[in-house]
């Protein structure tokens, strides 16, 4: 009997139950449609939740995991190196999301010209420290911009949100 | 035809012909950078322009715009990883990175020499092909679509890098976000929701935007500083390092300027598949394909090359038999029959000079853009070296409003964020992008090509085998895979013979 403790690393496993859990998802999902129309998706969803199946072993710890991830993850990627790991960077990571879902829930609202100085405005103030001056320089220039290029220039009806747009 | 080429050269090398050029090749630069917008956009836009001047003149400034915007797309490609148009996706995969290492100059420089010479091998094969253009156009059909597709997902495998099981897995992710939308099969909708704004399939700008552009915003956001990582590596002369590269590295050129030629040639293909498959024939060849998407320059080089070369490629079927082959060339139809050129094999005996006219101006607008773009180059390059926190707010508000712009569909600022995040997602557990946009921009293409090739052969599937196009593709995908696999055996096995 072995006595090997098993760790699991629990952040790189959900990513991949995920996974596993939408590639099943749109496996059930294809079936819905008929014949040929399935058949490519179904064949795709098989794979996917094959290939899920074997990333959540690499991540579970086992000597068949660590033997998995060895064989097929390998270390980083092109992309991972220019990530920062997940811990302290969390709470950055969820507030540099919030005020990108803020930006377009705004503009959902009230349209892009109204919301573009304030995003800039704020974002420079509030997120970098930036001063007033720097900051309502930068703002007022990129409102600008766009209000010339696609207003002026391109003659696009940029969107004027729901308020205004109805 | 020598009279027609000098009459054409003539034309265009008046002061007027100088002055239409110009101003095609400056709206292209700018609309080709600004994420969203592009070419096509730009020659819509310039059409109602075009009434009163004369063929040749309208012409030669279409032939700028044409020529122009691939450029454009690739510099905002390599500064801030928001391609301009969707060809562009490739040149972020070492471009960005080469300008995080503080060599955006030498990007920028390689981009401009590759798009130019790219343009110009196309416009070469252009002319060589017309006589036989209509031989080559009938040999595609659905069976060499597909393994057309099959080649450039073959190079999902080699594309991983490192992270080989999560590669496919996005591979697999991108196919299935291919599917969504109206299916080629029976006409019906699959995968949508009930979202009505899904019908028509994810749309590609503002997915790519959101992989891209506002991941990586995100990303800046999180980490601080600025694009660049090593802020005093940012100079001037790595603009020509860049032009040396492509000198250096003149196999790639060629092979991304066949392959954009090629593929360009192909009605409905497009530039979007002509510089993935370019990449991924880079990086199976290579002996270090471990290096791309980590910043090597021949990741810029063949991608830029193909991008460019299509549009002499694309022009074959658009010009001598009417069939527009992507949205730009339908549009650019539009331009010709507004001046009375009716495409087709009469135009080219008809109407030779404005032929060579526009033949020449995209030529001449190549170089000239690219001559642009390296004058520029030593202030494009201090835009990676702006701090994050000016960057990032002005980056997502133009390509946000640019997305929006498209289609005046405020879905794709939504779908763009939810990408945005997705590509943040991605990055950060290690799953490569790479091959999400392969497996998406192919996935359509693959499954189309598939059922209408058992269609035509009553369910057969050695269709894709008895064809002798389409078995010369397969041949090269197996090659695809074998090769990679003999050269790391070779090396595992020299590096054991010399320890």
């Amino acid at each position: 009997m072995s006595s090997e403790k098993i760790t699991v690393d629990w952040r790189e496993l959900m990513p991949a139950i995920v996974v596993f859990v939408l590639a099943v998802t749109f496996l059930l999902w294809a079936q819905i449609y008929e014949g040929r129309e399935r058949l490519v998706p179904t064949l795709v969803a098989w794979l996917t939740i094959g290939l899920a199946t074997l990333d959540i072993l690499s991540c579970s710890g086992t000597r068949f995991g660590q033997f998995m991830g060895k064989v097929l993850s390998g270390a980083a990627s092109t992309d991972t190196d220019k990530v920062p790991k997940l811990g302290g960077v969390l709470r950055r990571q969820v507030i540099a999301v919030v005020w990108m879902s803020g930006f377009v829930a705004l503009v959902a609202v009230v349209g892009f010209l109204p919301v573009i100085p304030i995003y800039v405005l704020l974002f420079m103030r509030l997120q970098g420290g930036k001063p007033w001056r720097q900051s309502v320089i930068a703002a007022v220039a990129t409102s600008l911009f766009v209000w010339v290029a696609f207003e002026l220039l391109l003659r696009y009806n940029v969107y004027g949100g729901l308020l205004f747009e109805g | 035809m020598l009279d027609t080429f000098l009459t054409g050269i003539q034309l265009l090398f008046t002061l007027e012909g100088i002055f239409f050029l110009s101003i095609g090749v400056i709206v292209g630069l700018i609309f080709g950078a600004i994420p969203g917008l592009g070419g096509t956009t730009a020659l819509a836009l310039l059409i109602p322009l075009t009434f009163g001047l004369e063929p040749y003149q309208a012409i030669t400034m279409v032939g700028g715009v044409m020529g122009s915007a691939e450029f454009g797309g690739s510099v905002s490609a390599i500064l801030i990883n928001t391609p301009g148009i969707a060809p562009n996706a490739a040149t972020c995969f070492d471009g960005y990175p080469l300008a995080q290492q503080g060599k955006a100059g030498m990007a920028i420089g390689a981009s401009a020499t590759a798009s130019s010479l790219g343009g110009l091998i196309g416009v070469f094969i252009l002319i060589a092909v017309i006589p036989i253009a209509k031989e080559i156009v009938l040999l595609f059909g659905p069976p060499e679509f597909f393994m057309l597709a099959m080649l450039g997902l073959s190079a999902i495998a080699l594309s991983t890098g490192a992270a080989f099981l999560r590669g496919l897995i996005s591979a697999g992710l991108g196919l299935m976000l291919a599917f969504v939308g109206y299916n080629a099969i029976s006409g019906g909708v699959r995968f949508t929701l009930g979202s009505e704004y899904l019908w028509d399939g994810i749309a590609l700008v503002p997915a790519l935007t959101g992989l891209f552009a506002i991941s990586e915003m995100i990303n800046l956001s999180v980490k601080g500083g600025t694009v660049a990582k090593e802020a005093g590596a940012v100079r001037i002369t790595r603009v020509f390092d860049g032009v040396k590269a492509v000198f250096q590295n003149y196999p790639i050129l060629l092979r991304g300027s066949a392959i954009g030629a090629f593929i360009g040639a192909i009605p409905g293909v497009g530039g979007t598949v002509a510089s993935f498959l370019a990449y991924s024939a880079t990086v199976q060849v290579s002996k270090d394909p471990d290096s791309f998407g980590k910043g090597n320059i021949q990741g810029v080089i063949a991608p830029e090359s193909a991008n460019n070369a299509k549009d002499g490629g694309a022009l074959i079927p658009t010009l001598a038999f009417g069939i527009p082959g992507s949205a730009e060339m339908a549009v650019f139809l539009g331009v010709l029959i507004l001046h009375g050129l009716e495409p087709g094999p009469l135009l080219l005996i008809e109407h030779e000079g404005v032929i060579f006219s526009l033949i020449l101006a995209l030529a001449a607008s190549c170089v000239l853009a690219s001559l642009i773009g390296l004058c520029v180059a030593r202030w494009l390059t201090l835009i990676t070296l702006v701090d994050v926190h000016v960057l990032v707010p002005a980056v997502v508000s133009v390509a946000l409003v640019g997305v929006y712009a498209l289609h005046s569909n405020f879905g794709d600022v939504v779908l763009a964020l939810v990408f945005g995040v997705l590509g943040y997602v991605m990055m950060r557990f290690n799953y490569p992008r790479i091959t999400l946009v392969i497996a998406f921009v192919l996935g359509e293409l693959a499954e189309r090509s598939f059922h209408q090739s058992l269609a035509m052969a009553d369910d057969d599937w050695t269709v894709f085998f008895t064809r002798g196009v389409s078995l010369a593709l397969f041949v090269f995908v197996i090659a695809c895979f074998i090769v990679p696999a003999i050269r790391f055996i070779t090396r595992r096995h020299r590096m054991q013979t010399t320890t």
